[in-house]
Parts: C-alpha cells; structure tokens; sequence
C-alpha cells in the first residue's frame, strides 16, 4: 500500500464517526484505533523477508506487563506494537539482556523493527530476567510476551 | 547497433546511458549529436533529465523510478530507454539545422598575458603577428563543453601554429587565459594549473551563473578570436564589471 | 532561526541533490556523497527530500543554534555531541537554542549529514543549493563552511512545529530510528557491486581478474570529486587514445598510473580515460562512507540486478517514509 494511500486512510478515519478500524485485505492489516492513536499494520513485502509492523502508543512504557499471580512476583513484559524481535542494536553487538540480567524500568531490553523503524522496547518494572520468550527475528504480535521478569527492589 | 546510422548505445551505469555516433570527429558527426540533443530535448521521454554531447557521443541521463512507472514493464528500464533513445537517433532526418551562433572572443594577445606566443612564433617559425593572424583568422566549431563549467573543446586549428604541452605544467593559468595545446586551442574559464601554451587572455566571461545558459559558449557555436589592443582589453574589462552590477 | 558555525572541522559543506540538467554546459552535479543518508535526514525532519543539509565530512565540525531546532544526524557516525552528551543518530531531535553540535570523529563511515526543519535558507543557483567550490557557487558563499558564518534556516510547517513541540515536551531522544544498515553498514570492507564499463573489455585479462578478484585499498587521495584506490595495477591490452565521454557518479575510470579512480559526486562532467566499470546506484553511499584504508572488492552484477537494487532501496525508503509519518504524526508521536 503505498504513502499517500494509508495517509488518506487515516485522515478519513480522524474524520469519521468512528473510533476503530480495522482492515484486513490480500494479507494487509490495518488495526487504527482513533482516540488512543494506535495504528498498526502489517504488510508482507515482495523484497524484504523480515515482516513488520508500526504500533504507535502515547505511554509505551505503561500497561505493558501483566501480573501473574505466584509466590515470587513475576511480570511479563509485553509487546506494545507488532514488528520482528531483535536483542541486540546490531548484528555482532552484545545483546541488551540476557536470562540472568538485572533490568531497571526503563532500560531498553530489545528493539522491534516495524516499517524500517527500530523501536527501542523499555522494562516496565525493576527485576531480573528469568526467561526470553521469543527469538531473534520472530514477528511479534501486539500484546504477546516478550520476557519474565522476577520483580525485585 | 543500427549499422544505418552507424550508431551503437551502451549502459553508463543504471541511470545513464551513452550513444555513439561514429567513432571520429567531425563536424558530420558533430551534426548528428546536436540533432540528436535537440530531438530528445524537444519531445522528451518521462524520466530524462539531461543530454551532454561529446565529439562523437551523448550521454543521456534518466531518472531509473520515472522511467518505471511511466512506461509499459519490460525486461528492464534500460531497455525502455534504449528504445526511446533509438528514435530520437533514428528521427534526426526530420530536424533543420540550426545555424551556428557565432561567439566573438576578444583576446589581447602576447606580452604578459600571452607569455608562450613568442615561443609558439619561434618554434614554427613565425612572426608572432602571423601566429596571431593564422589564430584569428577562422572560426572554430566548439563540440563540447567539458573539464570546467564553460570549457570549449574546439576542433580545427591550422597546423601551422601547433605545438605540444609544457613539459612541466604551470601551478596556476589566470581566468580568461588561451592557449594551445597540440592541435587543439581553448580559453580557461577559471583560474587553474594547466600545461597548455598560453598565447593571450580575453576579458570576457566565460562562466554566468545568473544567466540561463550559464556560460557564454555552448556547445554547436562557433568561436572567433577578435585581436584587441591593452586599451580595448582594459575597457571591456571595466564595462564587464558594470554589466555585473546590473 | 540561525546556525552559527563555531568550527567548520575537517569540512562542511552545503549540499543537496545536485545540479541536474546543466552539465551540457560544463556545470559539475556535485550535490551528498551519501544522498540516500540526506533523503532519509529530511524525511524524519519532514522537509522536501532533496532539501539541502549539512555534509560534515571526518570530524570537528561544530555549530550552536540561535534558535530551537528540528534536526536529524543521519550518514556515518561521527559520534556526534550536544552540549558534551552523546546524541543519537537517525531519528528527529529537539535540538534547544543555545545547544552546540560537535562531531567528534568517525566511529563508522565518512560523511554525516545534518537534515534541518525548514531547510537550510540559501539560494539556488543554477537549480541547486548544493556548495560547488570551485566555479563559487551554491552553498553559503559558494565556499565550504567557514568560522562565523551564519545560516538562515527556512520557515517551519504547521507538521514540523508540531513534531518539534512534542519532541519538545518528552525532554528526551525518541526511542526509536531508521533501520540504517539496509543504506550501509559501515564496514572495513565492502563489497562494491560495478557493471562493466565502456571499456572493460580494452584492458588485458591478467587486469580483468585483478579487477574483479582483488582486493583494492582506498587511498588518502579521496575527496568530493574522487577517490583514488590502490591494488594490482590496471592496463590496456594495448594503448588507445579516447575521445572524451560523459562520465557520471561512480564511473571508475583508470589512468596511465593504473590506479583505478571512482568518480564522486563533484566529478567533472566528461572524462577521457579508459572506463573499466561503473559502480551501481544502491552501492554509492557504501562507497561514499569507505574511510581511506578501506578495502573493496568490485563484484561485476548486471544490469538488470542494478536495477533491482535500486528498487530495493525505493521500496525500504517509501515504507520507511510510511513508518515516520505514522510515528510523528498521529497522536502520541514520539516514543
């Protein structure tokens, strides 16, 4: 789909009467939702094996993880946008985290490539990483859980 | 390669490509690349940017995504424009000739600003009047601009005042400078090191990034070297700085 | 809105896309070495693509701004600093009135490119802003950047007021940026992809296998107009005087020394030595980043592969251009 397409797309959906929109078509998704402004998409590309995504979110830092109830507070932190998983800034560089890595909110764990944009995803809470969930180069799903996190102080 | 026209194209990369009309130089095949420009220049293709003779060939560049979209898929955008670019080569029965403009180069020459035209003289044994004369005397068909912005490549010099390079090339040629080189004369639009035997200077300007075209001698002119006096140099000089103020 | 230089560094120049349709005349395109780098500096900054930026070349480059900024450090990473702090490369920035830019020296690649919002307000001339030296025109002055000199910055959209007033208010870089390495990697090494020249098949084929197995090392002898490469030498199979041809960005041109020379974006417009190949399009701001020491290899593609890169490359830039529209200006823009 090209540029000025989806912009006409989404300048008639700020118009509307509408507050979600949701295109599914010959393998293109558009998920538009208006007042929280959070466009995704997802369009295979001829050229590019990679599969992407754009997810836009005002606060991506909150409402990230989910509790899971257990003895030792765990926390899931989730993707906020669909876009392919990669742990390190680079190929060759060193991964952000490992299992075994102490995070605090706000460090960046992993980055998601969406639309030729690399998103830097940040800890929603203090901990250590117990578990990776996903693997480089695995398209994520909005919402689909990233990492465990044993919550700590 | 289209045997008719003794005319072969061939890839400058992705985004141009260069089309050869014969391989010597002459002013008959200088006729066929001026045609050939003005053709593609008057009924452009969707996607040409530009065309730039040389004494037997053009070069002509596209924009490869134009190119793309505007015309019917085929194996590749090369090919399209190959195609194109054989019409315009293969029409050029159909254009008049334009006759040539003519450019007046006023050159003061000898003395200080023609310090090989002594040589020159010495060296094909002339007077330096006669060398000036023979310089002056006919006019040069400029076939290409290249080198520097406004740079003549002129064809047709009388062999009688050749002569070769310097053997060590001077560090800086003042603006204006002309000389020869082998069989070929030019002016030098800019201050630059250069090997050429400098014979005078005009006090005109070659190079006018105001005006469109932004030099004074295009390609298809025909030069004339016109002898002034110190006096002429010097007014002309004074007149081009009033004409900069306009 | 005004930049001060306070250091123009090794050199900084004002370059856009280029003159385009005036070489007939004699008239040098010049315009980026990398413009891949400046496009991609304008879109996040939301200007015209082809509006002029900054090419800052190696290291030292320093400017402070007068007033609030939109900017985007794109090219290679020439660790670039604000106020003394790092600042991050390929994404929109706030940059406040009264903060300097420096460039401290090249992590990877050659040339960054300063995209500014608004655009940098000199005038055209004979269509393009870009700086060319030598016949003094374009750019400020007609000259590489200077100490002192101050560069008017064009009026702001409505969109570009906006994305800077967000940027603005989040206090920090956003946290996202282009994906760079489908541009260039910035390597040691490359792999330079060439179609055959003119030429080629002029010179002996002891010289075409060096040509086209060897490995070549960029030379200190590289500037805007070319970069000169030293390897097995290059010959004819036997001498043959040329006429002058047009030659263009990339041509690879090889004189008696047999040192082959690509020419780049300041080249003049027709040459006259032998052309052993021409560098394609996608692979310019590869070769454009080489530092010298460098090594390439030239690997011969055809032209149809050419052309397919070059679509590649449109493809990643009009998808990328979709995912900064999204992200800077539907509502939340900037995380």
């Amino acid at each position: 789909m090209k540029t000025e397409r989806l912009r006409e797309i989404i300048h008639i959906v700020e118009e509307a009467d509408v507050d979600v929109l949701h295109i599914e078509e010959n393998g293109f998704k558009l998920y538009y939702e208006k007042n929280g402004a959070q466009p995704t998409m997802h369009q295979p590309s001829d050229h590019f094996k990679a599969k992407e995504a754009v997810h836009e979110e005002e606060h991506p830092s909150e409402e990230k993880s989910t509790h899971i109830e257990s003895d030792d507070k765990r926390e899931e932190i989730v993707s906020p946008m669909i876009g392919t998983f990669f742990s390190r800034p680079e190929p060759g560089a060193d991964p952000y985290v490992q299992v075994g890595s102490t995070v605090t909110a706000g460090d960046t764990v992993c980055v998601l490539e969406a639309m030729k944009l690399m998103n830097e995803i940040t800890a929603s809470t203090t901990g250590e990483i117990v578990d990776m969930l996903v693997s480089d180069g695995d398209v994520i799903e909005y919402g689909q859980p990233l990492f465990t996190v044993r919550v700590g102080e | 390669m289209i045997e008719k026209y003794d005319l072969h194209i061939k890839p400058l990369g992705d985004s141009a490509l260069v089309v050869q009309f014969g391989k010597d130089v002459s002013e008959e095949t200088h006729e066929k690349v001026m045609n050939f420009i003005q053709a593609i220049e008057s009924n452009p293709f969707k996607g040409f940017l530009e065309a730039v003779p040389t004494y037997n060939t053009v070069t002509v560049f596209y924009n490869p995504l134009l190119v793309f979209h505007s015309y019917p898929k085929q194996h590749s955008v090369f090919e399209t424009v190959y195609e194109r670019v054989q019409n315009y080569a293969t029409q050029h029965g159909e254009y008049v000739k334009e006759a040539s403009n003519i450019v007046e180069i006023p050159v003061l020459y000898g003395g200080e600003f023609g310090p090989d035209l002594d040589l020159i003289a010495h060296r094909n044994q002339l007077r330096t009047e006669e060398v000036i004369q023979i310089h002056s005397e006919r006019d040069y068909l400029v076939y290409m601009i290249g080198f520097a912005p406004g740079f003549p490549y002129v064809g047709g010099m009388d062999e009688r005042i050749e002569a070769p390079r310097k053997e060590n090339p001077r560090k800086s040629i003042p603006a204006g400078s002309v000389g020869i080189a082998g069989k070929q004369t030019g002016i030098y639009p800019f201050e630059s090191p250069g090997g050429w035997q400098i014979i005078g200077r005009t006090p005109a300007e070659l190079f006018l990034p105001e005006r469109n075209p932004p030099t004074l001698i295009q390609p298809g002119d025909r030069l004339r070297f016109v002898p002034i006096d110190a006096e002429e140099y010097m007014k002309q000089l004074g007149g081009r700085k009033d004409d900069d103020q306009n | 809105m005004t930049i001060k230089i306070k250091h123009p560094g090794v050199q900084a120049t004002i370059q856009d896309f280029g003159r385009i349709g005036a070489q007939k005349y004699g008239i040098v395109v010049s315009g980026a070495m990398d413009k891949m780098s400046l496009r991609i500096g304008n879109i996040l900054v939301h200007n015209v693509e082809h509006e002029a930026g900054i090419e800052v070349m190696f290291y030292g480059t320093t400017f402070e701004c007068t007033e609030d900024l939109l900017i985007a450090i794109t090219g290679g990473d020439l660790q670039p600093e604000m106020d003394g702090n790092a600042v991050p490369m390929w994404r929109p920035i706030f940059m406040k009135e009264g903060s300097t830019l420096t460039f401290k020296g090249p992590k990877s690649g050659l040339l960054a490119y300063v995209a500014i919002a608004g655009g940098i307000d000199v005038p055209e001339e004979i269509g393009s802003k870009s700086t060319f030296s030598k016949a003094r025109i374009g750019g400020y002055k007609g000259r590489a950047l200077q100490t002192g000199d101050e560069l008017a910055v064009g009026l702001l959209s409505d969109t570009q007021d906006k994305v800077m007033q967000s940027l603005q208010k989040l206090h920090t870089h956003p946290t996202w940026y282009v994906n760079a390495t489908k541009v260039f990697a910035g390597k040691k090494s490359e792999k330079i992809r060439v179609l055959k020249g003119s030429e080629y098949e002029l010179f002996s084929e002891k010289s075409q296998t060096a040509f086209t197995t060897g490995t070549y090392t960029l030379t200190p002898q590289a500037d805007r107009m070319g970069y000169t490469f030293s390897g097995d030498a290059l010959r004819l199979s036997t001498w043959e005087e040329l006429l002058s041809e047009g030659v263009t960005y990339g041509t690879i041109q090889v004189p008696a020394s047999g040192k082959p020379i690509v020419l780049m974006a300041e080249r003049q417009t027709t040459g006259g030595y032998p052309r052993i190949g021409q560098v394609i399009s996608a692979d310019l701001p590869k070769l454009a980043q080489l530092q010298p020491n460098s090594q390439v290899t030239f690997e011969i593609v055809s032209i149809e592969e050419a052309e397919k890169e070059l679509f590649r490359l449109e493809d990643f830039i009009e998808e990328l251009k979709l995912g900064i529209y999204l992200k800077t200006t539907t509502g939340g823009m900037t995380q």
